[in-house]
């Protein structure tokens, strides 16, 4: 799925290693969700949309 | 400007984990015959010039291995990581504390002649209670504990590569017990396929995690 996550964080200069930290995960499954390898789940997804302060929708395009 | 740029890609990580993963195995591989050999050593009445070069020999091959596991492992040390990847890796630690400990076990049950743990020899009472103890109790806790605290990536990846393997196991079992019945293949031995099929299982799992 394609997703803006490495803008946001490139927004905030964050690492994938950093953004990992905020979300709890590891830094391979961040650089597996902005490549589109790997669809978060429901509850990372809400996670990410609340670190960003934006939807699910503004980070994530299913189309 | 992101700062992705400090870490491996995907296909560098991948590469530099298979390297250290095999470095690794060839260092306790070596480590493991360095003992056995030395062991043999004593029993059969003292070390001779031939095995001074041999213990030689194998201890430049570990510092070899040893050097080159250093040198492909990848350097993680000033990446921040979360608790959840912390806590995995030291379940992931105790794992393999454990498959020391167990090796060691086995060796010190058995003795280093009778190579109880890659055989179908008969055991003592003693190893296989020991045996069956650790893949019955402490296998299973770590296992549980380490599958707790991994995040939903690498549970994805470890679901996709059981269900690989699962079908690995599916193929190999009836097509190994129909070559056997024809006599094109020996025996059908199951801690082969169980071999087979954990290799399996352990390289698509990292390949989904690390790609």
């Amino acid at each position: 799925m394609k997703n803006r996550l490495k803008v946001l964080r490139a927004e905030r200069n964050w690492s994938q290693a950093e953004l990992a930290v905020h979300l709890d995960v590891s830094r391979q499954a961040v650089n597996a969700i902005e490549t589109g390898k790997h669809d978060p789940s429901l509850p990372l997804a809400f996670k990410l949309a609340r670190l960003f302060d934006l939807s699910i929708e503004e980070i994530f395009d299913d189309q | 400007m992101t700062n992705d740029q400090i870490e491996p890609s995907g296909n560098s990580e991948l590469r530099n984990v298979s390297i250290a993963l095999l470095a690794g195995g060839l260092l306790l591989f070596t480590c493991a015959y360095l003992v056995g050999y030395i062991a043999g050593t004593i029993a059969g009445g003292g070390p001779s010039t031939q095995s001074f070069l041999m213990i030689g020999a194998l201890v430049a091959a570990i510092a070899l291995v040893g050097f080159a596991t250093f040198k492909f492992w990848p350097k993680t040390a000033d990446i921040p990581i979360s608790p959840s990847t912390a806590k995995s890796r030291n379940w992931l630690w105790a794992a393999a504390g454990a498959g020391v400990v167990i090796g060691i076990g086995f060796v010190a049950l058995e003795g280093p002649d009778q190579n109880a743990l890659f055989s179908n020899a008969p055991l003592t009472a003693t190893a296989a209670a020991f045996g069956l103890f650790s893949w019955l109790v402490v296998v299973p806790i770590v296992t549980v504990m380490w599958w707790r605290s991994i995040d939903e990536h690498e549970a994805d990846s470890y679901r996709d590569a059981a269900m690989i393997a699962c079908h690995a196991f599916l193929f190999i079992t009836p097509s190994w017990w129909l070559a056997e019945r024809a006599g094109w293949l020996p025996t059908q031995d199951p801690m082969v396929t169980f071999l087979i099929v954990s290799a399996i299982w352990t390289a698509v799992w990292f390949y989904r995690k690390f790609r």
